[in-house]
């Protein structure tokens, strides 16, 4: 199929969200007081919130839209970035069901994985299911020893006839109990270096030996899991990729991730609005240290936005993003570390003690939230890392781990 | 032009007809040109009893390239907030030290909002003549209800009297924008230099790059402008396009520490590798990235917005917000980074240093623009 112009496909894309969802501002679902970074549901609501989101992906598969970037060959449209930018622009004009991490991880990560490094046999069963969201994925990457330095995972895989046998620990599984499959990846050669010596695999969820145990984070929720591999048989078919590929095709899904977009949008925590209809609602806009602060916040707020508008519109007219695009996550955890802390300053002490107001004590989300915002996905520090070497070109520090894995130092 | 154009507040500078190419390929001619007279070292250069300016780079800017009437109307120039926020960001990437942004856009875009009589100013002004702008209050900000200078009627001109401190390239001023109340409240007047009752005092600045003086009126014969007390609409509107303008300076100059402690940082070795590759070193600069890129969003968000006042008001306030105290913030991590070298008079940390604290305190700095922000949002 020619390819459409950019104004062709933005009208194309309108014409088919016109057709599927109600534009913005018919979607009153959202919780009026609920602030928190990282939603805390019962199975149930997640379960709900699941259904929605999977109904529009599947719709949105259905009618072509669905791994845009992907290339041809591997199922996907071959387009450029900039058409995954104008779909997630043309989005935001309607109501789309919010969506979750599973669901982002299922067909922005773990499908285009499949689809690219996939054996045949593993495409045709599974690739096009994860991206129709018909089976959920989650990501069995970090783990209690391998966070910031994912390279040095310690789980192990180890070659049984036709099958390999896993066991380790896995750490910071978002939806792992609604997951069918996990990819997994696991060391199956320690004499290596340790980059070298990774294999990726998919692991069924239920499988014997297998169990999840939720995390339960500062802020109180479980968003998160452990997962425990306990001598886990997984036939050799559901290896992904070649043995010692894991690395390569782990730095490629988590590129994935970046260039994939319009999985849909996730309110995270209070915005400045939120703060600012706080302050007046407890008469505060007068005193001028907090008109100071509301201010700070409303100028980071904006300039944050302004900046991924930069980015988004320099892909979009086909143009490299430069260096604005290496500093959206560092600005916005900035921001809402910020905005949690202008919150609890502006409520004095009804952020230590629950009054009954409503939208007070709830802003506790947020603030124990933001800390999580800043490690997860790329910690501050790592974000930092990749600004001085790949943006402004500053030399890596000396590294202490060229050696093979077996002889590396470990905590 | 009528006077009541300052009244409904009808924008009065030029439009912005370049397009992305175009602007840049101004930028490239304003960089050329800087780098022809010796970048910084034009600044070293300059003769502390002159005029406070580099007036061949002047002569060449305004004249030759065309610069001392853009951002003003036809037939006085051309070009909107776009180019003015190209040239100031690559003249504050030099420190060239010529009076752009004290005439050509603090004076000139007052000028341009206010009536019929100021054509005659406008004129010199955009022929190159330097002019400067008198408004701000004893504390340096611009606070209309707060002015030191009184104006009188007298036969068929008017005459003023006061003083106005911090006047940007006010020793090089041929002709002075002074904002004074009068008796129908605040209007804008032009003062000629020369005129008996005008002293304009140099002071000894914090930035070596530019002069400033202190004005001092006694019984001065002046030129009213506006009429009927329109003449903080005229300054208010003018100054937030000065606004936008002074903060691109301020991402040039940040632009231009970050460049050159980067450089260092890659090439400064010690404890056998290069600074650069230590975490502590690394993660600064990455933070300087930051403060400079998000200043170049708020100047590209303040010039997509220059044809509608109010959201231009909101946009300058939020880019003076930001851009004063990131370039303050950079300039300073730029000497700490250079290490002793930074901190001696032959290094440029310090040019750069002084620009940023002064620029801070030019306009009314963060603070006193946040403020001025709640006040725009209506808190």
């Amino acid at each position: 199929m020619p390819t459409p112009t950019l104004e062709q496909w933005r009208e194309q894309v309108r014409r088919w969200l016109a057709a599927t969802l109600p534009p913005k501002g018919f979607d009153h679902d959202e919780e009026p007081d609920d602030y928190a970074v990282f939603h805390n549901l019962s199975d149930e609501e997640e379960r709900a919130l699941l259904d929605r989101a999977r109904a529009y992906q599947r719709a949105r598969f259905d009618a072509g839209f669905q791994a845009l970037t992907l290339a041809e060959e591997h199922g996907g449209r071959g387009l450029p970035a900039a058409y995954a930018t104008a779909f997630a622009q043309e989005e935001t004009g309607f109501a789309v069901p919010p969506s979750t991490e599973l669901i982002s991880v299922t067909v922005g990560l773990v499908g285009s994985a499949v689809a690219v490094y996939g054996t045949p046999e593993q495409r045709r069963r599974l690739a096009r299911a994860f991206q129709r969201t018909d089976l959920l994925a989650c990501q069995l990457f970090s783990e209690p020893g391998a966070g910031s330095d994912l390279a040095a995972l310690s789980t192990k895989a180890v070659r049984e006839g036709d099958a390999w046998v896993l066991t380790g620990q896995k750490v910071w599984t978002s939806g792992a109990r609604f997951a069918d499959y996990g990819m997994v990846l696991a060391r199956t050669d320690p004499e290596v270096v340790k980059q070298a010596g990774i294999t990726a695999f998919l692991v069924p969820m239920d499988a014997p030996g297998l169990t999840i145990r939720p995390i339960r984070q500062m802020s109180g929720g479980s968003s998160f899991n452990e997962v425990f591999l306990e001598r886990v048989r997984v036939p050799d078919a559901l290896r992904l990729g070649a043995p010692g590929q894991g690395w390569e095709i782990a730095n490629a899904t988590l590129a994935f991730e970046r260039s994939a977009s319009g999985a849909g949008r996730r309110r995270k925590g209070g915005s400045v609005g939120d703060v600012v209809a706080l302050a007046r609602r407890l008469d505060r806009t007068g005193d001028p240290l907090v008109r100071q602060r509301l201010a700070d916040l409303h100028v980071r707020a904006v300039l944050h936005a302004a900046t991924v508008d930069r980015v988004a519109r320099a892909t979009a007219a086909g143009r490299r993003p430069g260096p604005a695009a290496s500093i959206t996550k560092l600005m916005a955890s900035q921001t809402l570390t910020l905005t949690g802390r202008v919150a609890a300053e502006v409520m004095g002490a009804r952020i230590a003690a629950d009054t009954g107001e409503p939208g007070t004590f709830a802003w506790t989300g947020h603030l124990l939230g933001a800390p999580g915002y800043r490690v997860a996905g790329g910690t501050d520090e790592i974000q930092r890392n990749l600004i001085g070497e790949r943006v402004l070109g500053l030399p890596r520090e000396p590294r202490a781990d060229n050696g093979a894995f077996s002889r590396l130092p470990r905590s | 032009m009528t006077a009541s154009t300052a009244q409904t507040g009808t924008a009065q500078t030029g439009a912005s007809t370049l397009d992305d190419e175009e602007l840049e390929a101004l930028r490239d001619t304003v960089r050329e040109v800087c780098a022809d007279a010796g970048g910084t070292t034009s600044v070293r250069e300059l003769d502390e009893n002159g005029r406070g300016y580099d007036e061949r780079l002047w002569r060449v800017l305004a004249q030759e390239v065309g610069l001392a009437g853009l951002g003003l109307p036809g037939p006085y120039g051309d070009g909107g907030l776009a180019e003015l926020a190209v040239v100031c960001e690559e003249l504050g990437r030099v420190l060239a030290p010529v009076p752009f942004l004290g005439s050509t856009v603090l004076a000139g875009q007052v000028l341009a909002r206010c009536g019929p009589l100021s054509t005659t100013a406008l004129k010199a002004l955009a022929e190159g003549q330097v002019h400067a702008l008198a408004v701000a209050d004893a504390d340096g900000a611009w606070r209309p209800e707060n002015l030191a200078v009184t104006a009188q009627p007298a036969g068929d001109g008017w005459r003023l009297t006061g003083m106005s401190p911090f006047v940007l390239d006010g020793t090089a001023a041929a002709g002075f924008v002074v904002a004074a109340a009068g008796p129908d409240g605040v209007d804008v007047f032009t003062v000629a230099a020369g005129a008996p009752g005008v002293t304009a005092r140099p002071t000894e600045c914090l930035d070596l790059s530019r002069s400033q003086a202190m004005l001092l009126l006694d019984d001065a014969p002046a030129v009213r402008v506006t009429v009927g007390g329109t003449g903080a609409t005229a300054v208010t509107e003018g100054l937030d396009l000065a606004l936008v303008a002074l903060s691109a300076e301020q991402l040039g100059g940040a632009q231009a520490c970050l460049d050159m402690t980067v450089a260092y940082a890659r090439e400064r070795t010690q404890f056998g590798r290069a600074i650069g590759s230590f975490q502590a070193v690394k993660h600064r600069c990455a933070d300087m990235l930051l403060q400079v890129e998000t200043a170049r969003s708020a100047v590209l968000r303040a010039v997509a917005v220059q044809d509608d006042p109010s959201a231009l008001a909101e946009a300058a306030a939020v880019a003076q917000s930001w851009c004063c105290e990131a370039y303050a913030w950079v300039a300073e991590e730029t000497v700490q980074l250079h290490g002793g070298i930074g901190f001696t008079w032959e290094h440029d940390a310090h040019l750069y240093f002084r620009r940023a604290v002064a620029d801070a305190a030019l306009l009314g700095g963060s603070a006193h623009h946040r403020e001025r922000l709640a006040r725009l949002l209506g808190w």
